[in-house]
């Protein structure tokens, strides 16, 4: 119930209830109805004063429970501040903790005898300790370990003697590293001398002493420190020569024989031409020695291109260089698709009446009369069969005796005046034929010779080997 | 079918040949057989010449053997 007084006498009549009396009496209304009252009656009757505006939770406020279940963690809802919910028990020992039995339920327990506490940390450095579940872990910062003051002597290191920087990590196995830059020569590790990265290590009592591959170089060697004595037989393999390392000087005299050069190991490409122009020859001086040297000029025969004609109507030699003397064809085996008929030869194309020749020819071995032909548009065009230099020859290249067999010679073929030419051949057609003919090319124009044709003088064709000769 | 080697690369073409060509060869041809049909024909004619001396010279009373060593 909401209570309340007035501070005068009051006779009011509100929903119902009749309230009369003097000032000061105590009414009551239930609590439901204090915000309804309040609102019509206060701003009518301002002596109104409420002794209390919600007696249920007033009273529930006031209750002092002797027994508080529930799962914990506990909590009390209170409109009242001030509330307080004691746990306490009075039947067990100091020291009793509340612990979960695991079945929902809380009991009073000891704590477990290996929880009782840490009492063996000794010293006055940052230390520090943390407990999960039964497990203690205690870490020592190692930055505050004074020298003597934790460690006792002969339990840890005893041999780092010295003053250089010296370092040392681990916990029970303890790595000390000694800076070869801060060594003195003879008073630890003399026989490490350098300044490349070493660092010894001990264990059990063993040093170990680690050099960085590489780090020891030419700077380190004296000059004839290493002889074939410190050197296994076969141990030095290329792989251990760097290029261009082994010069002549690090080689003695006669120290390379035959029988230190394998078989085919020395290639062309290992031969150095050094200041030889290109082609120039390794030429023998008289005095065992060998050097790079022109060949001398002299007369010589290139071959320049070679024709295979097969049943060919024309055979055609074109783009002829003028880097020789004179040229020189020869042909063998060539036969022809005609026992009667014959191949001409024509320079630079020109079909003018530009050759003239004569020469001696034969048939079955009976001389002819005319040997000599003028203003021919071809070298033996017009002298078919008997003064060409495919004269006439079998059908076929059964037989190399029935072929045409010849060579032609141009001479001077780069001049601008007059070319000469000559030419022989044997050949067998109807008869056998041979011939052997000089003759004159005298064009209009003096052209170089850069183009040779072999002319059929009908309709037949040729087969056969024709080879093209530059000769100096 | 015309065979053609380029002597500064090596390459060999074989081709037909040009109507240019064609008219080039056939010229060559008919200059050719005019040239041998000429040249049988003198051919002939000194070996007539040759026989007809031959015989002359058997007519005088020539042996062939003295003939042979004059006309060879």
């Amino acid at each position: 119930m909401a209570t309340f007084t007035f501070g005068r006498a009051v006779d009011i009549h509100w929903q119902g209830y009749e309230v009369v009396g003097p000032a000061g009496t105590v009414f009551s209304i239930p609590d439901q109805l204090y915000d309804e009252f309040n609102d019509d009656i206060a701003p009518v009757e301002p002596t109104l004063a409420w002794v209390d505006t919600n007696e249920f939770l007033t009273l529930s406020n006031s209750v002092s429970v002797t027994t508080l279940t529930g799962t914990i963690p506990i909590s009390v809802t209170s409109t009242t501040s001030g509330k307080t919910v004691s746990i306490s028990s009075s039947t067990n020992p100091a020291g009793y903790y509340l612990r979960a039995d695991g079945t929902g339920a809380t009991t009073w327990a000891a704590l477990p005898a290996d929880a009782t506490g840490i009492t063996n940390i000794i010293g006055t450095s940052p230390i520090s300790a943390a407990v999960s579940g039964t497990t203690a872990t205690i870490s020592l910062n190692a930055n505050y370990q004074t020298a003597g003051s934790y460690q006792t002597a002969g339990t840890y290191v005893t041999g780092v003697v010295g003053t250089s920087p010296i370092s040392a990590t681990g916990t029970t196995a303890i790595t000390v590293s000694l800076n070869a830059n801060y060594q003195t020569a003879g008073t630890y590790v003399n026989a490490v001398i350098g300044t490349s990265p070493a660092s010894v290590s001990t264990a059990s009592g063993t040093s170990t002493v680690s050099i960085v591959a590489g780090s020891i170089d030419s700077t380190h060697l004296s000059a004839t420190s290493v002889g074939s004595s410190q050197l296994i037989n076969g141990s030095v393999t290329s792989a251990k020569i760097g290029a261009g390392a082994v010069g002549s000087a690090a080689l003695a005299s006669g120290a390379v024989g035959s029988a230190a050069i394998a078989a085919a190991s020395v290639g062309t490409a290992a031969i150095s031409s050094g200041a030889a122009t290109s082609g120039q020859v390794l030429q023998a001086n008289g005095s065992g020695a060998v050097a790079f040297a022109t060949p001398a000029a002299g007369g010589g025969m290139t071959l320049l291109a070679t024709a295979t004609p097969s049943a060919a109507t024309t055979v055609s030699f074109t783009s002829i260089s003028g880097d020789y003397d004179h040229l020189m064809l020869v042909w063998m085996a060539c036969f022809q698709s005609s026992a009667t008929e014959a191949f001409f030869v024509r320079i630079n194309s020109d079909s003018s009446t530009a050759y003239n020749f004569s020469g001696v020819f034969a048939n079955n071995g009976t001389f002819g009369a005319n040997g000599q032909v003028a203003n021919d548009t071809g070298f033996g065009q017009t002298a078919a069969s008997v003064l060409a230099p495919i004269a006439k020859t079998a059908t076929n290249g059964t037989d190399l005796t029935q072929t045409s067999n010849g060579q032609m010679m141009i001479y001077n073929y780069t001049n601008t005046g007059k070319r000469r030419a000559t030419w022989q051949q044997i050949s067998h057609g109807t008869a056998t034929c041979w011939n052997s003919v000089q003759g004159i090319y005298n064009p209009t124009s003096g052209a170089a010779v850069t183009r040779i044709d072999f002319i059929r003088t009908s309709t037949q064709t040729l087969t056969g080997t024709i080879y093209l000769y530059g000769v100096s | 079918m015309r065979y053609e080697v380029n002597v500064t690369t090596g390459k060999i073409i074989q081709r037909e040949a040009t109507a240019e060509e064609l008219a080039q060869e056939a010229l060559d041809r008919a200059a050719a057989t005019a040239a041998n049909a000429e040249r049988l024909a003198a051919e002939e004619a000194a070996a007539a010449t040759k026989a007809s001396a031959q015989a002359k010279l058997a007519d005088l009373g020539l042996t062939e053997a003295e003939v042979a060593a004059l006309v060879k």
